[in-house]
Formats: structure tokens, C-alpha cells, sequence
């Protein structure tokens, strides 16, 4: 156990996000055989001795068998002591070289098994390293160059590109290079101990090369359709279990279980093809090492006659060897593709823009930044550090333009608006307006193509210090965004939910994480606020229950209720005045969005210094708002 | 299924592997294979054969090597000493082409005996493949709701692929590697029987790791998933709510996070390595252990002349991979229990319950002629062991009428149409249709009564023509009729393909209203006598709202129709309203008289607040 949680603590020499982002941009695999080098090294020594004491005794058993050898044609470790061996010299000798033979074996048997817990924790470190590293990626990725991969593409990355990465690093990298040494050792040998046979007995092994190359070729076609078949069966059954009701409804079940059968039917005899390749395949690689024998034996024939037992089984054994070390070859070949895709994959991802490199082109920003005078921005931290609960803010967009880079007209033209501290604005507007672009763009997670989006900042009115500060920043900058973090909260359309507890996801922090002690009160607080209580209530285990992946085992209009109540566990925090609203309410029915526009907006928020800004597509609740904004009005007349 | 279900019944949890699998599992799994008895018997001949093959050929290599002279041949049983002649006799050239048809032949055996064994297990996994689609597709469909749509698909996928893939590998690995062994220890007692005394400390202590290693390995395999899956299902959920994380400035905890998974889960990896390390050094301590008690026994008998150096060759050469062979069973049979679990889950799917359906069908049903849906007080829930969800409902839903159905959220209307359809338990009481019981008829022919258009307006991916007709029963003239009449005419003549126009997954190429319109004409197409429509609410505008009243109008006429109304201008358009609460129809009557039952029940709600 010690020597486990060493291991597991052992780091590599891998680097912090922002230092290894420029390198993993230039080249995945280079970083990581830079951040592994130590440990390449140490496993490239125990490898390269473990493989040669195996061969040396190979060579010690042939040894054994020159000791009873009438006539030995070779070199003979008898030969060289005794001149006319006795029986029982020849005994103790042979068992001398046995005890050897089996020492040696045991010392290399404990050298690889170090080698292969080497490579087990490559396979997991490498993994894993690659995965934060992406998982950071993503937290810094813009939104723009996000909603281009898929989720399911990044995770794919992270599992599975980046484990053929780690298992070619754990399995391949030290193995490949010792493979055409210990070959090329092993040919010598023969050479010597077989004479001109090893030459044919050498051309029948590199024949095995071309060969399993077509067969892995043929295999990866053969199941790359497998492969698509499986899928298509798949998505069928898929559907029909969705639909399992609509099915019994329209008396559709047979129809469809014939279908699913059909295409089982089909993705059977892919798979037998595939298994017929993979026999013969596996077959000729198993058994290849005696066609390599009979070559020898037949360049025996050719060349020297007749020879002894003990070069016969040197044959034997040293075909076997060779083919053993062999046999992974199209494999090792296999993977290093397998790997540089990957690895490009990844350096694809890895290439996007981040969040703070998109705003780095905007001009009009960085000149509005280049007007705030440094002062400002200290004050401001100063002021959030020490009455952070003083402050409120509210938003100014001047002349924004936003135009996505696939689309043909801008979104928003010169648009200018007015978002005031401590007031309610809703905004409205027909599908497609821009709503939510609009809540993303005061996110920072869009930016203004031109024009400026102004962080509005001052004291609250009620508050003692009320006039004493008030200060204007360009949002889309780097450390505004990381300032007005600290402030805000954010409800999603579609909610954000962690597979964790209901206790765990309404703070979003971690039981195990931190050793800060949450509220257990506001938690129940928040949830009641947002009308989740009651619902809370019926969960097997209260607060403790586990929401299962993504929610699954909440309701649409539930996991909207646990987002606002994020939301409002949030905006307790002193200082958290900014509410940001996607149309949260989309999924709950018109009662249930009765009474949270009441507990929320009537309630909590209703305290002068939050400035809540609520898309919304319905009209019911207008009324709660300060200022409405017509998102289709305001984009005709520009203002 | 409305929330109010969803809290009333907890999801079923899924089965888990515990402690270890015996041989019932084999045995189990041998059973479930389609013609064990006709392909059983000669597949594992040819594996017995096969496994000779590797010694079969140094044995040749040694006979030959040995050849028969002096006394050492004679002490020889009299088949070897036959062998050794005959092969002496062979010309080199003669000799060597034997070696070559042995070899070629070996490896056509291979070939065939896997491709064989491994298509036939396949198969077998097939065969149960298809068994549970069927079974699945009789069992009760609450079980659908128990049961998250993602856990059932996984039997199909990941479990089934383990059945046909991994687990016939996994067993024939293991056939083929204790046959070798057997073989070598068979090869063994024949050639050298002293050093077979070597063979049982061995064998003990190759047993004692063995059952040492699978339950450690078992354990840290699954400590090894267990403390995986976290990492895994954080990394994802990063990814998906990356937006959320970081505006909650939470970005730092999460990648925290990260590595603490990551770290506990380098526990479990490790621990595995470890575990390996720890069996790879024994095993090959064990192997050659007994490869030196073998060599030992070689010198004694070489040295006083018992032996020849070819057969002390084959004898040791027999020795060299036995810690691989070894090495692999071991593996392999620590493998294979991580994929039972996934033969049981599959036969658990097999053998699921089915839906209640009498063993012969009592009623005789005129098809398509109107008559009256009559409710006996009807009392059901969804499983016998639930609570009720229908209380004792009456009612009459006379021929050929619009009849409207109004209740609160949660007040029985939809299950009201899973009772049409016999989806639910009942306790007593009953459906009559023109005065036939529905539940004496066989399932089908009662389900051929009723069409629906659901709430949620459900297409499955593939062509329009599939989503309307999968069965293939009707004409194109009759497709294009119902679609004009559903107002989708002028839609589909404009679709690339027209009715065979593709259909993405969930219809994700249609807008929500063209959905509805879909389900309507293909409810409309079923030459079903009653109608059942779930109004939709919020999910479209105005305009196609009454877009697709109007089109229901037209396309139902004649038939009974039944809907759940949530407009009031649907409730004022019937000819007839029923009012639900609590399990009951408590009012049956014209829609205004009823609409006013009400609003005196649920003071203080405005109509249509209360329908939504």
C-alpha cells in the first residue's frame, strides 16, 4: 500500500495549464514525451537488460543440451572445461547451467513485471494528464469555438484519443525501439550458432510483416463496417425503446422487433467475417515462428548436411524469440497511427481560440480599455475586497455590433443600450431575435465585433459610502471578465445539473472538494425560494439524494427550479448582485411560474441593489419588470 | 407521464455484480447456446487437436532428431518406437515436407476451430439477443418507466457486445490454455514420469495464487471502475456546463475536483498494476520451478544415458511458454467474471413478464363499426403494487361523439388513455366496447380499437413514409389523401423525396407544429374507431394550434373522439365534457354545465390556467 500511494503521488514533470497550452498547441506527443522522459529512461534500461538475460538464457539451455552431445559442432561450454567429460561431470555441469538458466529466467521475469507496473501507470498518468488538461481547455475555450465541437467529441477525445495516446507511450514507445536491437541481436546469434540457415530463417520472419499488415488492414475495414452495422442496430433499438408506448399504440412491436432482428442478423455475419480474419490472422502469427524452423531446416539441408539436436532446438528456440518479439509489431505500427491522429485530434481542440485570445482582435474594446485610467481598475478591486456587499452594477452597450463568422448579416447593428443597476429589465422578442446571444454578450462568453459593452459600477443607494465611487470598464477584457465573475449568476435555458447531490448542486461545490462548511439552512432557503422544497421533500434522501447523471432523475421543469435555486444560494453571497436570466421558466407550468416570479422577483431579488435581467418568451409576468425591452423594436430602430 | 407519476414510483434499481461467479455460470452459459449438441462435440475435438499441434511438431522435430538406436529405443512404448522408425526412414526432403503439411495443417485447424468456436458462441449471444427483443417487446409497459431508457439501450449495446465479443473470446481462451496445459502435463508423464512428481507442488502452488489473485483481482477491478467513473462523469459534466461553471466563477473547484478523482483513481489503477506485478513474478517462479525440476531430471537421465539430447530438447522446450499459457488463464478467468454480469443482465431481459393477455381471446370484435366506449367503475394503477391512479371511474363515451376531458394536472386524464390500451394493472371493473369486455380480447385486436395522437409529438428517424405507415399496409393515394386532409400537402410536395423525404433523429428537420400534423395523420391512417388526442399546450403557437384542431376535425370525422382539452374553445367545440379528479369522473355533461362544475371545485382559477 506505501509503495502504491507513492506511486500515485509520483507527478511526472508535467506542467501547469498555461505553460504546457503553447506546447500541447505545437505538438501532443512531443509534450508528453517530455513531461514522461525520466520515466522512458528508466523503463528503456530495465526492458533493454530484461530482454538480453532472456536470450542469454536461451543460449545456457542450448548449453545443456551440447553438455550430452556425442559430437558437438559448435561452440560447447563442456568442451572448453573438460576434454573427455565423465557422466557425472557432464551431470553437474548440465545442472550448474540449469540452476543458471533458471536464476536468470526468475531475475528477468522480476525485471519486466517492474516494467509492465511502469507501463500500467503510464497508461493511467498520461490519460488522466491529457483529460485535466482538456477539462481546463474547456473552462478557458470561447464560447464561440465551443458550441462548434460537440460535447460528445470532447469527451471522446479525453477518453479515447487520448488512451491510444497513453497506451502507444506505455506499450510502444520503449518497446519499439529495444524490438529492432534485440532483433537484430538474436540474428546475429543465429548466424553464428546456425550458420548461413539463419539467412532464409531471417527472410521467412520480415515476411511476417507484410503479411499481418494486410490482415490488421483487411481487419480494420472488415470492422469499421461491423462497426456500422452495430450502430444502425443500435440506434433502432434505441428508438423503439423511447417509443416503447407510441409503438404498442400503432401495433408497430412486430414490425420493429423483426426489423431489430434483421439488422442483429446482418451485424452476425459481419462478425463472422471479422472473426474468420481475426482466426487466421491470429493463427498464422501463433504458428509462425515453426514456418520459421522449417526454413532454418531447410537451409540446414541446403547448406551444412546434417546437424545436431542442440542446433535444432537452438532453431527452435531462437525462432520462438525472434517471432515473440515480433509478433506485436503490427501492433506497435497499429497504435503509433492510432496515436498520431489522436494526437492531432487533440492539437485541433487545443488550437482553438480561448475566451481571453478572442478578445484580443477587438479593437474598439482594447481602445476603450486604453481610456480607463489603471487607477480605476485598482480601485475597483479594492473596493470588492473590502465592502464588496456596497457595490452594484449595470450594463452599457454602445454602438454593438455582433456578427457571427458564418453568418451572413450581423445579429445586432449598432446597437445601444441601457441595462441600470438595481432594476429588473426583462427582454423580450420573437424567436431568434438574439436573446440569449444578448445574455451571452454580458456573460463575455460573446463578443461585440465593434462597439463596446461598458461595466456599469457604484454604491448602492442604501449603503453608507452612496456617490463616493462609481467607475465605467470595458467588459470584454480580461481581467473585468475575472472582476465581474465574483458578482454574478447565471440560469442557464437548459439547466446545469452535476451528477451529485441536491445538497452539492445547489452551492455547485463539492462535499469532498473543500473543507468549507455550506449553510445546510440556505441551502433549504434557496430551494424553497425557488419552489423546489416541497419536491426536495419526496426525494428518497432529502438533500443527500443523488440526482443521478445530468439530472436524470429530476423533471425538465425541476431542474430549471434547481438552476434559479443555484441562483438565488448564489446571490447571498456578499456583493453577488448580478442575476442573469435565460428564460427560465420555459419548462414549468404556468402555477408553478406564478409563484416564483413572486418568491423571486417580489421576494428575494427585491431589494434595490440586484440587477436582474430576464429573457423571457412569454409575456404573463411583464409587469415585475422596471424596464422591458423589446429585443425586435430596439433591433428596427437601432436604439 | 406527468411529474406527479414520475414521483410516485421510483426508478427499479439496476442488478450489480457481487461476489464471485461459480461454475453455474458456464454452465449457464453453455446452456443458453443455440446447438451446443450439434456443434459442441466437434468443436472441442478440434480443439483438443489444435492445442497438440505446437508440441505435436517438436515432438516430430525431436523424434527425428533422436532417431532409433541402441538400447535407448527399445525401453520405448512399441507405438513411439514405431513412430521413430518410420520418421528415420524419411528422405530429408521427404521429412521436411512432412513438417511442412504439419504446420500448414496446424495452422488451417487454428483457423477453422476459432473461427468456428468463436462464430458459434457469437451466435449463441445472438440468439439471445434477438429473444430479448422479443421478450421486451411483451413485457408490461410500465417497465419502461421504471427503467431509464439509457439503462435498457446498454443491455443492447455494451452488454450485448461483451456477449458476442468478449466473452467467446474469454472462454475459448480458457478451453484452449488448460487444454495445453493438460497436454504438456500429459507429454510430460509420458516422457520423463519422474519429473511429473514435480508437477503436483507446482500444480498446488500454481492453484494457491490462482485462488489468491481472482478475488483480489475482482476487487480491484471493480474499486478500479468504481473510483473511474467519477472522473469520467465530472469530465463530462465540465464539458457540457462549462458556460454555468465558470460564470458561477466555480472553474478552479471543478478542475480541482478533477484531480482529485484522478488521484483517488490512481489508487485503483495502481493497486491492479501492482496486483499483476505480484502474479506475473509467482507465476513465473512457478513455471520455472517446474521447468528446473525438468531440466534437473534431463541431466540425471542424459548423463546416464536413459536419454536421448532430442527428447531432453522437446522436454525442455516443453517447458519454455507454459508461464505464458499460465499467465493468460489466469487473466482470462479474472476477465471473464467482470463480463458475466452482463450474461445474467441479458437473461434477465430474456425472461422479463408479460403483458396480462387472456390464453384465448373470448369476445369476437366487429372492427371499425362505431359503438359506445362504456367504463365500469373502473379501479387500476400502474403496477399491482402501486397506488391507484383510476378510483372507481364511470362513464360512457357514446358513438361516433366529440368527448372532452378536463381535470387538473395529475387528476388521471392521460392514464385514462393507458387504460384504453390496457397499459395499466386493474383491480376491478371494466371497459366494455359495444358491450364486449376489452380485457376477454386478445391485446392486439383490443389495442386495434384506438388511435392517438399523443402530447408529445414523437416521429422516429427514417423516411415521412415509415413514420406514417411502417407496416406498409397503405396506398400512396391514401398517404397523399390523409396528408391533405392534415394540411401537409403543399409541405411534403416541397420536401426533397416527398414521402420518402428523410427524417432526422427526434424530427430534428421538422418544427414542433409539422410534427403534430405528422402524429395526427398518422393516427389517421389507422382504421381505429375511437380517437385519442392529448391537446397540445404550450409547445406550439396560436396559429397552428388551431390549425391542427381544425385538421383533427376533418380527419376524424365519423370515428368517436376523445381529447384532453386545455383550451376552452377545444371544451365549448365538444359535444360532450367529462370532468376528472382525483382518479374519478366526477361530472359528465354538456361542456358549459361542466366547465362551471369547475370553476366552483377549483375556486379562484381561471379555465385555462387550471387545464395547462
Amino acid at each position: 500500500m506505501p509503495a502504491i500511494r507513492k506511486n500515485a503521488e509520483s507527478e511526472g514533470a508535467y506542467e501547469a495549464f498555461e505553460e504546457a497550452l503553447p506546447r500541447l498547441r505545437k505538438g501532443v506527443l512531443r509534450s508528453v514525451l517530455r513531461y514522461e522522459k525520466k520515466q522512458f529512461r528508466v523503463m528503456f534500461g530495465i526492458h533493454m537488460v530484461d530482454v538480453h538475460v532472456s536470450i542469454l538464457s536461451a543460449l545456457l539451455a542450448v548449453q545443456i543440451l551440447r553438455t550430452f552431445e556425442p559430437s558437438p559442432s559448435g561452440f560447447a561450454i563442456s568442451a572448453l572445461l573438460f576434454e573427455a567429460p565423465t557422466a557425472t561431470q557432464k551431470f553437474l555441469l548440465a545442472a550448474a547451467l540449469a540452476l543458471t538458466v533458471f536464476l536468470l529466467n526468475v531475475f528477468a521475469a522480476c525485471l519486466h513485471a517492474q516494467k509492465i507496473e511502469r507501463e500500467m501507470l503510464l497508461v493511467y498518468r498520461i490519460q488522466t494528464k491529457l483529460a485535466s488538461y482538456v477539462q481546463r481547455f474547456v473552462f478557458a475555450m470561447s464560447r464561440q469555438a465551443r458550441v462548434r465541437v460537440p460535447a460528445g467529441d470532447i469527451t471522446n477525445l479525453a477518453q479515447n484519443d487520448a488512451r491510444r495516446i497513453s497506451e502507444f507511450f506505455a506499450h510502444a514507445m520503449v518497446d519499439f525501439p529495444i524490438l529492432f536491437l534485440s532483433v537484430a541481436v538474436v540474428v546475429i546469434l543465429m548466424r553464428v550458432m546456425l550458420g548461413p540457415a539463419a539467412y532464409l530463417g531471417l527472410a521467412i520472419v520480415l515476411l511476417q510483416i507484410p503479411i499481418s499488415s494486410a490482415f490488421s488492414w483487411l481487419g480494420g475495414k472488415l470492422h469499421g463496417e461491423l462497426m456500422r452495422r452495430s450502430d444502425a442496430r443500435v440506434s433502432l433499438v434505441s428508438e423503439w425503446v423511447q417509443a416503447a408506448r407510441l409503438v404498442r399504440y400503432f401495433g408497430w412491436g412486430e414490425r420493429f422487433a423483426a426489423d431489430i432482428r434483421a439488422r442483429s442478423a446482418s451485424e452476425f455475419r459481419q462478425d463472422l467475417k471479422v472473426k474468420g480474419q481475426y482466426s487466421f490472422a491470429f493463427s498464422l502469427s501463433t504458428s509462425w515462428s515453426f514456418v520459421v524452423c522449417l526454413g532454418l531446416f531447410a537451409g540446414f539441408l541446403w547448406f551444412q548436411g546434417n546437424v545436431g539436436a542442440s542446433e535444432i532446438f537452438a532453431a527452435i528456440w531462437l525462432s520462438s524469440i525472434l517471432g515473440h518479439q515480433l509478433n506485436p509489431l503490427p501492433w506497435f505500427v497499429a497504435i503509433l497511427a492510432e496515436s498520431r491522429v489522436g494526437a492531432r485530434r487533440l492539437e485541433g481542440l487545443f488550437r482553438l481560440r480561448t475566451q481571453v485570445e478572442e478578445f484580443e482582435p477587438l479593437e474598439d474594446v482594447a481602445r476603450a480599455a486604453a481610456q480607463v485610467p489603471s487607477q480605476t481598475l485598482k480601485a475597483l478591486a479594492s473596493w470588492a475586497c473590502s465592502r464588496p456587499s456596497s457595490l452594484r452594477f449595470g450594463y452599457a452597450l454602445e454602438g454593438v455590433t455582433v456578427k457571427f463568422e458564418d453568418a451572413v448579416s450581423p445579429l445586432f447593428e449598432n446597437l445601444s443600450l441601457v441595462f441600470p443597476a438595481g432594476a429588473l429589465t426583462a427582454v423580450t422578442g420573437s424567436v431568434g431575435a438574439g436573446k440569449s446571444v444578448l445574455l451571452q454578450l454580458l456573460l463575455g462568453d460573446v463578443v461585440p465585433t465593434k462597439g463596446v459593452v461598458w461595466l456599469l459600477v457604484d454604491v448602492a443607494p442604501q449603503h453608507a459610502y452612496e456617490g463616493l465611487f462609481s467607475a465605467r470598464v470595458p467588459l470584454h477584457t480580461p481581467e473585468v471578465l475575472e472582476f465581474v465573475r465574483g458578482f454574478e449568476t447565471y440560469v442557464p435555458q437548459e439547466a446545469f445539473v452535476a451528477s451529485a447531490s441536491l445538497r452539492e448542486n445547489v452551492p455547485l461545490i463539492y462535499l469532498d472538494s473543500s473543507a468549507e462548511f455550506e449553510d445546510e439552512a440556505a441551502v433549504v432557503k434557496s430551494l424553497e425560494a425557488a419552489s423546489l422544497e416541497i419536491d426536495a421533500r419526496t426525494f428518497p434522501d432529502g438533500l443527500a439524494t443523488e440526482l443521478g447523471e445530468r439530472g436524470v432523475n429530476l423533471s425538465g421543469g425541476q431542474k430549471q427550479r434547481l438552476s434559479l435555486a443555484r441562483s438565488v444560494f448564489r446571490s447571498q453571497d456578499p456583493g453577488v448582485n448580478i442575476i442573469l436570466l435565460d428564460d427560465p421558466l420555459s419548462a414549468v407550468d404556468k402555477d408553478t411560474e406564478r409563484l416564483l416570479a413572486w418568491s423571486l422577483f417580489d421576494g428575494v431579488w427585491n431589494d434595490g441593489s440586484r440587477t436582474v435581467i430576464w429573457a423571457t418568451h412569454r409575456l404573463e409576468f411583464l409587469d415585475r419588470a422596471t424596464l422591458v425591452v423589446d429585443l425586435d423594436a430596439v433591433k428596427r430602430s437601432g436604439k | 407521464m406527468t411529474t406527479q407519476d414520475a414521483k410516485t414510483r421510483f426508478v427499479a434499481e439496476e442488478k450489480r455484480q457481487r461476489g464471485g461467479f461459480g461454475l453455474g455460470f458456464y454452465a449457464r452459459y453453455f446452456r443458453s447456446m443455440r446447438g451446443l449438441a450439434l456443434f459442441g462435440p466437434p468443436l472441442f475435438f478440434l480443439t483438443v487437436v489444435d492445442t497438440f499441434f505446437a508440441n505435436g511438431f517438436r515432438w516430430l522435430v525431436a523424434l527425428r532428431a533422436e532417431g532409433c538406436t541402441g538400447q535407448l529405443c527399445e525401453t520405448r512404448p512399441s507405438f513411439e518406437v514405431a513412430l521413430r522408425r518410420g520418421i528415420e526412414s524419411l528422405s530429408e526432403p521427404r521429412y521436411l515436407w512432412m513438417l511442412g503439411c504439419w504446420i500448414f495443417a496446424g495452422i488451417f485447424i487454428r483457423a477453422v476451430n476459432w473461427t468456428g468456436a468463436l462464430g458459434f458462441l457469437s451466435n449463441g449471444g445472438r440468439a439471445l439477443h434477438d429473444d430479448m427483443v422479443d421478450s421486451l417487446s411483451r413485457v408490461r409497459v410500465s417497465f419502461f418507466d421504471e427503467n431509464p431508457t439509457g439503462r435498457i439501450v446498454r443491455r443492447f449495446s455494451g452488454d450485448y457486445s461483451q456477449l458476442k465479443h468478449e466473452i467467446p473470446n474469454y472462454v475459448i481462451d480458457i478451453i484452449t490454455s488448460v487444454l495445453e496445459l493438460a497436454w504438456v502435463l500429459v507429454l510430460v508423464l509420458l516422457q520423463a514420469p519422474l519429473a511429473a512428481l514435480a508437477c503436483f507442488p507446482c500444480g498446488f502452488f500454481y492453484f494457491r495464487i490462482q485462488s489468491l489473485y481472482k478475488p483480489a483481482s475482482r476487487e480491484t477491478q471493480r474499486l478500479s471502475k468504481i473510483l473511474e467513473t467519477p472522473v469520467w462523469s465530472l469530465f463530462t459534466e465540465s464539458v457540457a456546463g462549462y458556460q454555468t461553471i465558470r460564470a458561477y466563477g466555480r472553474a478552479e473547484r471543478f478542475t480541482r475536483q478533477l484531480d482529485a478523482h484522478v488521484r483517488r483513481a490512481a489508487y485503483g489503477a495502481l493497486a491492479q498494476s501492482r496486483l499483476t506485478r505480484w502474479l506475473n513474478v509467482r507465476l513465473k517462479l512457478t513455471s520455472e520451478l517446474f521447468g528446473l525440476s525438468v531440466a534437473l531430471f534431463i541431466c540425471w537421465s542424459c548423463a546416464s544415458g536413459r536419454m536421448g539430447v532430442g527428447t531432453a530438447g522437446f522436454l525442455m522446450s516443453l517447458t519454455i511458454g507454459l508461464d505464458v499459457t499460465m499467465q493468460w488463464l489466469t487473466r482470462t478467468l479474472s476477465l471473464i467474471e467482470g463480463t458475466m454480469v452482463s450474461l445474467e443482465r441479458i437473461l434477465e431481459y430474456r425472461d422479463l413478464p408479460h403483458e396480462a393477455t387472456p390464453a384465448v381471446a373470448k369476445g369476437v370484435l366487429e372492427t371499425a363499426a362505431v359503438r359506445d366506449l362504456v367504463l365500469e367503475n373502473l379501479v387500476a394503477s400502474y403496477r399491482a403494487d402501486l397506488p391507484l391512479v383510476l378510483k372507481g371511474a364511470s362513464g360512457t363515451l357514446r358513438a361516433g361523439r366529440r368527448v372532452g376531458i378536463i381535470g387538473k394536472t395529475g387528476a388521471g386524464k392521460s392514464t385514462l388513455f393507458q387504460a384504453f390500451y390496457r397499459m395499466l394493472h386493474v383491480h376491478s371493473g371494466r371497459i366494455l366496447y359495444g358491450g364486449i369486455d376489452l380485457a376477454d380480447l386478445d391485446i392486439r385486436e383490443a389495442r386495434r380499437l384506438f388511435g392517438i395522437v399523443p402530447q408529445e409529438p414523437h416521429v422516429f428517424s427514417g423516411t415521412l413514409r415509415f413514420n406514417l405507415d411502417r407496416l406498409g399496409e397503405h396506398t400512396d393515394e391514401r398517404l397523399w389523401d390523409v396528408l391533405r386532409r392534415a394540411s401537409l400537402e403543399t409541405f411534403v410536395k416541397n420536401l426533397p423525396g416527398g414521402l420518402d423525404a428523410p427524417v432526422y433523429e427526434r424530427g430534428a428537420n421538422f418544427s414542433v407544429g409539422e410534427r403534430q400534423l405528422l402524429c395526427l395523420a398518422r393516427a389517421a391512417l389507422l382504421k381505429a374507431p375511437v380517437m385519442l388526442m392529448d391537446e397540445p399546450t404550450s409547445s406550439v403557437d396560436k396559429d397552428t394550434d388551431i390549425l391542427i384542431t381544425e385538421s383533427a376535425r376533418t380527419l376524424f370525422a365519423g370515428r368517436t373522439l376523445c381529447i384532453i382539452a386545455h383550451r376552452l374553445e377545444t371544451v365549448l367545440s365538444c359535444d360532450e365534457v367529462f370532468l376528472i379528479d382525483d382518479g374519478r369522473v366526477v361530472c359528465q355533461g354538456a361542456p358549459a354545465e361542466v366547465t362551471e362544475t369547475f370553476l366552483k371545485r377549483f375556486e379562484g382559477a381561471r379555465v385555462e390556467d387550471a387545464l395547462s
